[in-house]
């Protein structure tokens, strides 16, 4: 039998079915061995859609095929066409007996459908390149576009299609919202009425509008009221995603843990469309959930909509320069930042050209600049303004008043300025202010606790208060000198940064008080040791002692050498960082000018040549900084002679020990020798066991060694 | 330098064309798929290239306190009382897991549990723990957010401080401030973007080094500049004695035509930077001095800082020094403030340390409020790690020590959209492990990322054949952070 004759009968019975159906749709029942065809419905269709606009392409081209070819592929995709097209209608006629399908939506999409697979299946009987053949593959087109169109509305949803592009309508919440509007109906549209909506009633149930949530589906009322164990919505909700029963579906979005917490206190609450936030105890659950989703939903808000034009992206360009920043922070906001910097640098053009984005500043930075009162009137212009920083400007206040036509401005920043409680009501007419920053003006802390007073909105905020603040102490004095290891005659110089202070200081190592001579000059430095030194001034702690060792320069060895090795880590510059006329921090103990010693004793030789000097003492620098375990050297040997193999032992010193941490100090023991030896050899031993107060206890210690003196 | 590779295009050649062109049509499709809002609003937006923020931001700049040596988190922040109950029991083995020691406290026998030798009392309107070495911080504390479950990877400082400012251990990436710069670029084209102060406390100290604020592989004008802690920050700023700004002006025309016409012929982007910096260092000669006089600061300024402030150095003075500089625009102020490694002596050594700390941190948070410009500046202040609840050494009565701790250990945000006034996160009552609400240090980036409108998964740079991020594939926003 011809292929052509049997689709022709197959597609006769189905569109008989398809007419039977719709004359006698309504007193139907579906067999459920049916459903699972209707439900391929939407795979199906599919088919008709491609078909025919594969036709309707051939039609268009077919100058361009060979007439045979042509008529047996558009023969080939008419008859295709055809039968997916009437089956297609069928298998939709199955799927809207199941239900759960009503409305307007599928009254359209029913008929288009319907009336498409006649006109596809008429086209069998009309001959190619008749003019009729033509219009019906046209209005087959339109048609199969229209029934596709509100097809996808039912399974997708009312606007699905245009949702992307379409402005979103924001929600306003706040604490007199209801609950069931301000947090509920969101989740509710974001996860139910997809399938619970008027076109598409999924088990009778729509969830649209409160009203119709109340109503129920086909087994009654969805919740009840006060009771969310009974309600079948909460029920449905916390079923195994495996059961058939669990909502929403399998394979849909599913609520998150808040949401389902959200509506089962909702429920709780009394499920009702009337209770607000503002009518919630803080310590509800439901009051910390929903405040934390509203706080979220504000947050999303944080990309702030303005409804002023963008500022083009060459005016931008062109109003940046070195000193003037023009940003557009968000791509997809126009709000401006404007910040110019350098009080220096500034002109009154970096200010006035600002007028070509006076809609689009939002945010304002002049801190430090020298604008005055006469400027304000051209910042008023900037009608979008909603920061405005006016920092150690020039300004006195007297023309705040024209920044009422900022009618968004919240914050204003005038510390720093000349402006007085004068400004109190300029101010006040500046409806939108939220807060004023009065820090450092002539408006007192005080009167800007009055003035705050009066503003019901406004925060002013006068910062710092130092009149209650407990006296301070001062930072110590300072010294000039940057070196430690000075010439003999160098004058020392201290100084302190804050004005009118008074430093005394003392030389003899005694500690210095206010009857201690007063530094007036710098001092020469002839033997000075131990400079010790304090600052004093009205209103403030006296300082800590600044004290500080100096070593004045003595002989100097031709050569110095290091006899023991120093530790791998430790070893500064070699033999030479004992001569470098360097002094180190202890802080710093890995810094080249400390050399560091653990497992053997320091020892080093120095060479004074044929014609030694007479030394009348030998000092050796070292440090102590205890947290590190770098200790005094517990025993310092002093050798000399007139070759290195046969020196003599001069003097030996067993150092102090330390019973308790200290804090971190550079020091040198002194060594009396009076001799004019050619060579001396210096021994400093490291501890070998930390005592029973150390954290390292038992531990051996180190000694680290910066520099050598002899005088 | 996006530039330069434009202006380099302008000499393609052929083959060149034609292999860029179908990339090209390519990009244009997809960047307009890309492109939010095309269709959506009618109005221009902007390219959203680097420069912008991926969403609004809260933050427009960082100051990072850095708290180097790793302060103890059971002396400032994460009240134990239980750890004083319990004074010299062993920490139970059940607690410690498997957490590995370091090489001080591995061959240690026993591990005594410590309380806090110093009272903790609650502050603010939510009650924020703070123990009495930081009462300044604490008359703050409905300005700041408490982080009590910070936890990193690394045990050890070196590591673990590269972690915390690059998001590697290793340390060859770019440093936070270094990302930033690269992301948002400067707001005050007068000065770098990125500033790095040092001090040392009177503690015991660990080192920093510049790897610390490198530009890892990117370029490297995003790279910290390191300011000098002498009387001049900035050195070799000051004219030449006998030249003055007019001089200066004209001899940097007449270099600038030259270097034109070498930039002509020879058409190398580096004599264009080279022409921007002496423009910048120009400008900088009059820029940096209003900045760096701290002589004008008012006398109550000092008051709130401490007389410190007046000493080039100082903590203090680098508190101050870094509001000058986030006030004038640079986009990241990095402070390392050594001294917080109290292995022993913790008693003796931890109240000197917080003394000099806790007052000019405070005061930078009250200083920038006053301005205005807290709401826009994140402040952190922190260190890289914790300390052990046991005791290192020694346990006396009267002094102890404690050891390096990466489980959990506490900072504090302030300013710059966080949730002020609130503690973030729970540990156990040994104050060992974390119980609620971890915070990695990549959770932490993120989290800095976010505040400054940029996404921590699109910031990002290719190199060697992969994009690098901050948290390179790690890392949560923490919301719970955020007001």
């Amino acid at each position: 039998m011809d292929w052509k004759k049997i689709i022709n009968n197959t597609v006769l019975v189905l569109q008989s079915m398809i007419l039977f159906m719709l004359i006698f749709e309504s007193f139907l029942e579906v067999p459920t061995f049916l459903q699972p065809l209707g439900r391929m419905h939407p795979l199906i269709l599919h088919f008709p859609i491609v078909l025919i606009v594969l036709l309707f392409l051939l039609e268009l081209g077919k100058n361009h095929i060979e007439e045979k070819s042509f008529q047996k592929l558009r023969e080939i995709t008419l008859y295709a066409t055809v039968f997916t097209t009437s089956i297609t209608a069928l298998f939709g006629f199955f799927l809207a007996a199941e239900g759960g399908y009503s409305g307007n939506t599928l009254l359209i999409h029913k008929w288009t459908g319907v009336l498409l697979s006649f006109i596809v299946y008429g086209l069998i009987f009309v001959k190619s390149g008749e003019k009729t053949f033509t219009y019906a593959l046209y209005s087959s087109v339109l048609l199969v576009i229209g029934a596709g169109h509100f097809g996808a509305t039912l399974t997708h949803g009312e606007g699905f299609l245009l949702e992307p592009i379409m402005p979103k309508s924001t929600l306003i919440v706040n604490q007199n919202t209801p609950v069931y509007t301000a947090i509920i109906e969101p989740i509710l549209d974001a996860k139910c009425t997809s399938c619970h909506n008027p076109s598409k009633k999924k088990g009778d149930l729509d969830m649209s509008s409160f009203e119709l949530l109340m109503a129920g589906g086909k087994n009654g009322p969805i919740l009840v009221h006060g009771d969310a164990k009974e309600s079948s919505l909460m029920k449905r909700i916390v079923l195994p995603l495996e059961h058939d029963d669990h909502m929403p579906p399998d394979g849909k979005p599913q609520l998150t843990d808040q949401e389902f917490s959200l509506i089962k206190g909702w429920i709780e609450m009394s499920g009702d469309n009337v209770f607000t936030l503002a009518s919630l105890s803080t310590n509800d659950t439901l009051y910390q959930f929903a405040q934390a989703r509203i706080d979220a939903l504000n947050n999303n808000d944080a990309d702030k909509t303005y409804d002023f034009d963008y500022a083009s992206a060459s005016t931008i360009e062109s109003l940046n320069n070195s000193y003037r920043t023009v940003k557009q922070p968000v791509a997809t906001s126009p709000a401006l930042d404007v910040s110019v910097f350098v009080r220096q640098a500034f002109i009154p053009e970096y200010l006035s050209e600002l007028s070509k984005v006076d809609e689009q500043i939002v945010s304002l930075n002049l801190s430090y600049l020298p604008i005055t009162d006469k400027d304000i009137e051209f910042i008023a212009s900037f009608p979008n303004l909603e920061k405005l920083l006016l920092n150690y400007t020039d300004i006195t206040g007297a023309t705040l008043d024209k920044l009422s036509n900022c009618s968004n401005l919240k914050e204003l920043s005038l510390a720093g300025t000349k402006v007085s409680t004068d400004i109190s009501g300029a101010l006040s007419s500046i409806k939108s202010l939220q807060i004023v920053r009065v820090w450092d003006t002539e408006i007192t802390p005080d009167e800007a606790k009055e003035m705050q007073a009066d503003f019901e909105i406004a925060i002013i905020d006068g910062g710092f208060d130092p009149r209650n603040a407990v006296p301070l102490k001062l930072s110590p004095p300072m010294i000039m000198n940057d070196e430690r290891v000075l010439k003999k005659g160098t004058l020392v110089e201290l100084t302190h940064k804050l004005p009118e202070t008074k430093i005394y200081y003392t030389i003899d190592g005694s500690d210095p008080d206010s009857t201690s001579a007063l530094y007036d000059k710098p001092l020469v430095v002839e033997e000075i040791d131990k400079l010790k030194a304090i600052a004093a001034k009205d209103n403030w702690e006296t300082s800590t002692i600044f004290q500080t060792k100096f070593f004045i320069d003595g002989f100097t060895p031709k050569s110095v050498k290091l006899t023991k090795p120093a530790d791998q880590k430790y070893k500064g510059s070699g033999s030479k960082t004992l001569i470098d006329k360097k002094k180190g921090t202890i802080s710093a103990f890995s810094a080249p000018t400390w050399i560091g010693y653990q497992k053997n004793e320091f020892e080093a030789i120095a060479d004074f040549g044929s014609n030694p000097p007479k030394i009348n003492k030998i000092v050796i620098g070292y440090g102590v900084n205890m947290p590190s375990y770098i200790m005094e050297p517990v025993k310092v040997e002093v050798y000399g002679g007139s070759n290195p193999s046969t020196m003599k032992l001069i003097k030996r010193v067993n150092p102090r020990k330390p019973t308790m941490y200290e804090a971190n100090r550079e020091d040198g023991f002194t060594i009396e020798v009076n001799t004019n030896h050619q060579y001396y050899k210096v021994v400093a031993y490291p501890e070998t066991n930390l005592p029973e107060w150390h954290q390292g206890k038992g531990e051996p210690g180190w000694v680290f060694i910066d520099e050598l003196f002899f005088y | 330098m996006e530039k330069e590779f434009l202006e380099s295009r302008l000499n393609v050649n052929r083959r060149h064309f034609l292999g860029k062109v179908g990339l090209g049509l390519g990009g244009a499709a997809l960047g307009s798929l890309m492109m939010p809002d095309l269709f959506g609003s009618s109005k221009v937006t902007g390219d959203p290239t680097l420069g912008f923020h991926h969403f609004a931001p809260k933050a427009k700049r960082v100051i990072y306190l850095f708290q180097n040596g790793a302060p103890s988190q059971l002396e400032s922040f994460n009240y134990k009382p239980m750890l004083n109950k319990r004074f010299g029991e062993e920490l139970p083995p059940s607690i410690r897991g498997d957490q590995r020691l370091t090489g001080m406290t591995a061959n240690q026998s026993k591990f005594p549990l410590v309380g806090s030798k110093f009272e903790f009392k609650q502050y603010g309107k939510n009650g924020t723990w703070i123990s009495e070495l930081f009462p300044n911080i604490a008359k703050v504390a409905d300005d700041i957010c408490v982080i009590n479950t910070m936890h990193t990877e690394a045990i050890n400082h070196d590591p673990a401080l590269t972690f915390m400012q690059t998001g590697a251990q290793v340390g060859n990436r770019p440093s936070m401030g270094a990302w930033l710069s690269y992301g948002l670029g400067s707001e005050n084209n007068n000065l770098p973007a990125f500033c790095v102060l040092l001090s040392r406390g009177k503690g015991n100290g660990q080192g920093v080094y510049s790897k610390l604020w490198t530009n890892g592989f990117l370029d490297s004008v995003h790279q910290g500049v390191q300011f000098s802690s002498s009387e001049d920050p900035i050195l070799y700023l000051n004219n030449p004695e006998g030249a003055d700004m007019n001089t200066r002006r004209t001899m940097l025309d007449k270099l600038e035509k030259l270097n034109s016409m070498n930039f002509s012929e020879f058409g190398d982007p580096e004599i264009k930077t080279k022409i921007s910096q002496y423009e910048m260092a120009y400008r900088m000669q009059t820029a940096v001095p209003e900045i760096t006089d701290i002589t004008k600061e008012p006398e109550h300024i000092v008051k709130l800082y401490g007389s410190d402030c007046l000493v080039p150095g100082t903590y203090a003075a680098n508190c101050l020094l870094a509001r000058k500089l986030s006030e004038s625009g640079v986009r990241f102020v990095q402070l390392y403030h050594q001294g917080w490694d109290q292995h022993g002596n913790l008693v003796g050594e931890m109240p000197g340390q917080a003394l000099e700390a806790d007052r000019a941190s405070a005061a930078l948070i009250t200083d920038l409020k006053q301005r205005g410009l807290l709401d826009e500046t994140l402040v952190v202040w922190g260190g890289e790690f914790g300390r052990t609840n046991y005791c290192q050494g020694p346990l006396t009565a009267a002094n102890y020590g404690r050891d390096h701790h990466p489980r959990s250990y506490s900072i504090f945000m302030a300013g710059g959209g966080v949730k002020a006034g609130t503690t973030y996160g729970e540990t156990d009552e040994f104050g060992y492990n974390i119980t609620k609400d971890p915070v990695h240090v990549h959770d932490l980036h993120a989290t800095m990322l976010h505040l400054l409108g940029m996404d921590h998964e699109k910031l990002n740079f290719k190199h060697l054949g992969r994009r690098y991020r901050l948290t390179d594939v790690h890392g949560k926003v923490i919301k719970g952070l955020i007001a």
